[in-house]
């Protein structure tokens, strides 16, 4: 979709002329898909309604789970509980952030300090890290600190895989270029090594947040002695599916939500240009 | 000779009312049966459109295009395109790229085989059969675009810049093999390029289109005799040659 | 370093890391003592027994070679499903605009939402048993091959297609001929990425719907605070699931050969 705010003749359109064209192209693109989502709504709703009374439990509509979601908040809980388990998540990921891109960038820079470490951090790329949870929750309890440990180790070898392919390949051409120049090494770091890493660290990023999501969600769903897993043990064994359910929802809607402002991020800092990312995950 | 192709008033616009842009205005030429034409024009006249449309890849906004007196409505198998960018399909062998358009056609697999290989056989690839166009040079796989374009026996062969995208040596290697196949075969040829060497040298008529909006300018015949390439040399240094050569670059420069 | 020198190539140079690591865990853990920090050499002596009968405290009748079997049999089931539907399914997408726009906010949400969220709703709908975990992996995989095959089709390049029209190709033969070869390396990345999530599926589907096998290992080992075994299992697994992505990159190999050719020629 080209730009609505030039022509093609080339005169420039006034503000309300260039809003309102994205607002028509947006709905243009779009109508189909809100009519989608809202039809499979209904078909929900009718679906759940022509139940039989028995078997009611096993599909309830969309009324019920939305008033489920409305009383975990307000009676179980699932705020507080949200917020224990973002907290943690957030910390442990920013943490492996602030480590993850300085150590992706020494080795992308240096051959030798990376075949020193990646073996192990190829090594642990590929760990099932999901199955080492239960150990976590031995070694560091059901608090703040394991939660944000299992975020920071799920999403730190991802940063640090794609910070290095970043800074690894910067293509010869540019480097030659500088110092054809009469370039210094830190003047060729700063101004072309890094800007080039940039896009691969977003994707890094990016990544590294879906990960994080997806440790934290395991962890919670493993200890059901508090947090989420507290509230949808609770829901599981009082035969509550749209409780449950409800509950899923709104982390899985958390989830997308978190991930979309990364990439939103991700948009505005660095375009991504190539085809495919250096590791999707 | 009579007219293989009538280009009469051919005509193509993009966008619509107030800024509806000419990219051909009314173009008009023939081509008689077995001469080679090049059409020639600085970039973005819209020649490459022009092709497309006697191809019957695109519709003209206004005129037609006859082919033995009947308007075209499509591609069709009296046609046969080669492209600038080869565009070899990668996950087949060369045999494979060439039997393209008789697969298409319904022609049985044996025959196809056959006629491939022999086509593969007259542009000079024997060997590389089975090669998969990644392993190949720029030069070797136009030789194959053009093999999958002969291999159809059209009656008129379209060349969008096919030697644009190889390096001089090749391109000149090329355009021999290019006049030794077509005094062979003596199909109708209408040959796109922004070359004047290559121009003069390929051609028996060239029309040169202006750009912006996209008009026949000027039609120029090739007063050179034929087999060119057994004295290339001479011909390049001869009077004819250099005197169209100056015809065009003043025609060009003033386009 | 001078001593590099010595060592000549990058590999040895990982080699030399690796066995500097190995050998500070193993010191770390003989010196510490206790079952809570176990070495290298515990992890794979535990990894052996777990193979044989008596390896698992407190249930005898638990092999690790039979519950890995056991676990990985519902992930064949889910992930060729998940293959089979999902390329379907982008392929139908990638040819039908109508289909994409009607579909793609399920599939770009469920793509991007955590699926182990759903895990307590599936063990609502179908128990703890096989079919729980087949559809919990399944959900797993199947989303990112229906992304990557739809981009696969989305991104035919318009140059062949045009190429196809030159011959008078029919929409049917642009479609079997064109669109399809050309998506098939990025069917070949969903099916890598596919499997790397599908073997995340079993190990979340038998941590949560731990009846039998793995997840009641991991369960047995926790209980005895045996963290030897519990990194033998994850070793297992891991080893299993490198095993199975060889076999997906081998089968990228072979359906898509001329990916690999590298340029014979140097213009």
């Amino acid at each position: 979709m080209e730009s609505p705010g030039i022509t093609l003749i080339g005169q420039r359109r006034s503000w309300d002329q260039t809003v309102g064209t994205w607002f028509k192209a947006f709905w243009h693109e779009n109508t189909l898909r809100f009519l989608a989502v809202g039809s499979a709504i209904v078909v929900w709703w009718a679906a759940s309604s022509m139940m039989p009374e028995h078997y009611a439990v096993f599909l309830p509509g969309p009324q019920r789970v939305f008033a489920a979601i409305v009383e975990a908040f307000q009676t179980e809980g699932l705020g507080e509980a949200l917020l224990g388990a973002l907290l943690p998540m957030l910390t442990g990921y920013f943490l492996a952030i602030a480590m993850g891109i300085p150590l992706g960038i020494i080795m992308g820079v240096s051959r030798k300090i990376e075949c020193f470490i990646d073996p192990y951090v190829n090594g642990l790329y590929v760990a099932p890290l999901t199955a080492l949870i239960p150990a976590m929750i031995f070694w560091f309890g059901v608090g703040f600190q394991m939660r944000a440990t299992v975020a920071f180790l799920f999403s730190v070898f991802f940063i640090i895989i794609n910070t290095l392919q970043g800074t690894k390949h910067t293509p010869n051409d540019f480097v030659e270029l500088a110092r054809s120049f009469g370039a210094s090494p830190f003047y060729i770091f700063r101004k072309i090594v890094i800007p080039y890493a940039i896009p691969y660290i977003m994707v890094g990023v990016r990544l590294a947040m879906g990960r994080a999501i997806v440790g934290i969600v395991i962890a919670e769903l493993l200890i059901s002695v508090t947090g989420i897993g507290e509230i949808i043990a609770t829901f599981s064994s009082a035969f509550r599916l749209d409780g449950v359910l409800g509950v899923a929802l709104v982390i899985m809607t958390g989830g997308i939500l978190l991930t979309g402002l990364v990439q939103w991020l991700e948009n505005l800092i660095a375009p991504w240009k190539k085809r495919e990312a250096a590791f999707e995950e | 000779m009579s007219t293989k192709v009538a280009v009469s008033n051919v005509s193509k616009t993009f966008g619509s009312n107030e800024s509806l842009v000419y990219a051909l205005k009314n173009i008009s030429f023939t081509v008689e049966e077995g001469s080679f034409v090049v059409i020639i024009g600085p970039s973005g006249c819209g020649k490459t459109s022009l092709l497309r449309i006697i191809d019957g890849l695109i519709p003209p906004n206004g005129g037609e295009v006859l082919i033995d007196g009947k308007p075209i409505s499509g591609p069709g198998p009296d046609r046969s395109i080669v492209f600038q960018n080869f565009r070899l399909l990668p996950w087949r062998k060369v045999l494979g790229n060439v039997e393209m358009g008789l697969e298409i056609s319904g022609t049985e697999k044996s025959q196809r085989r056959e006629r491939a290989k022999k086509v593969v056989d007259l542009v000079g690839l024997s060997g590389f059969e089975n090669h998969y166009p990644v392993e190949l040079s720029g030069g070797m796989q136009q030789r194959v675009g053009l093999a999958r374009a002969l291999v159809v026996n059209p009656a008129i062969l379209l060349m969008d810049e096919p030697f644009g995208s190889v390096d001089a040596q090749t391109r000149e290697q090329l355009q021999t093999e290019l006049l030794k196949l077509w005094s062979k075969t003596r199909k109708t040829v209408i040959f796109v390029t922004h070359d004047i060497d290559e121009a003069i040298y390929l051609g028996d008529k060239i029309i040169l289109i202006s750009s912006r909006p996209g008009m026949v300018h000027e039609t120029f015949t090739v007063d050179l005799p034929r087999p060119r390439w057994e004295r290339k040399a001479e011909i390049i240094e001869s009077t004819v040659f250099i005197n169209l050569k100056k015809k065009l670059w003043k025609a060009l420069g003033l386009l | 370093m001078k001593g590099l020198k010595v060592f000549g190539n990058e590999n040895a140079l990982r080699i030399f890391s690796l066995m500097l690591g190995l050998g500070a865990w193993e010191i770390a853990s003989r010196m510490s003592n206790t079952p809570l920090v176990p070495g290298p050499q515990r992890v794979l002596t535990t990894l052996v027994r777990a193979f044989s009968t008596e390896g698992i405290p407190n249930d005898p009748t638990q092999a690790l070679g039979g519950a890995l079997l056991s676990a990985f049999v519902p992930m064949f089931v889910a992930y060729i499903l998940a293959t089979v539907t999902g390329i379907s399914l982008g392929i139908l997408m990638g040819i039908n605009r109508k289909m994409e726009r009607l579909l793609d906010p399920f599939i770009n949400a469920l793509y991007a939402a955590p699926i182990s969220a759903l895990v307590p709703v599936m063990i609502f709908w179908f128990g703890l048993g096989f079919t729980a975990r087949v559809v919990v992996i399944y959900l797993f995989a199947v989303f990112v091959i229906i992304v990557n095959t739809l981009q696969g089709v989305k991104h035919t390049p318009g140059d062949f297609v045009e190429l196809a029209r030159s011959f008078g190709a029919s929409r049917r033969y642009i479609i079997s001929h064109i669109v399809i070869p050309n998506a098939i390396p990025y069917i070949m990345v969903g099916l890598r990425l596919g499997i790397g999530r599908a073997v995340r599926g079993v190990v979340v589907s038998e941590l949560i719907i731990s009846v039998t096998g793995i997840g009641i290992i991991i369960s047995n080992y926790s209980a005895f605070f045996r963290i030897d075994g519990i990194l033998a299992v994850a070793v297992a697994i891991m080893i299993v699931g490198m095993l199975l992505t060889g076999l997906v990159v081998l089968l990228e190999n072979l359906l898509a050969p001329w990916k690999k050719k590298g340029t014979a020629f140097q213009e």
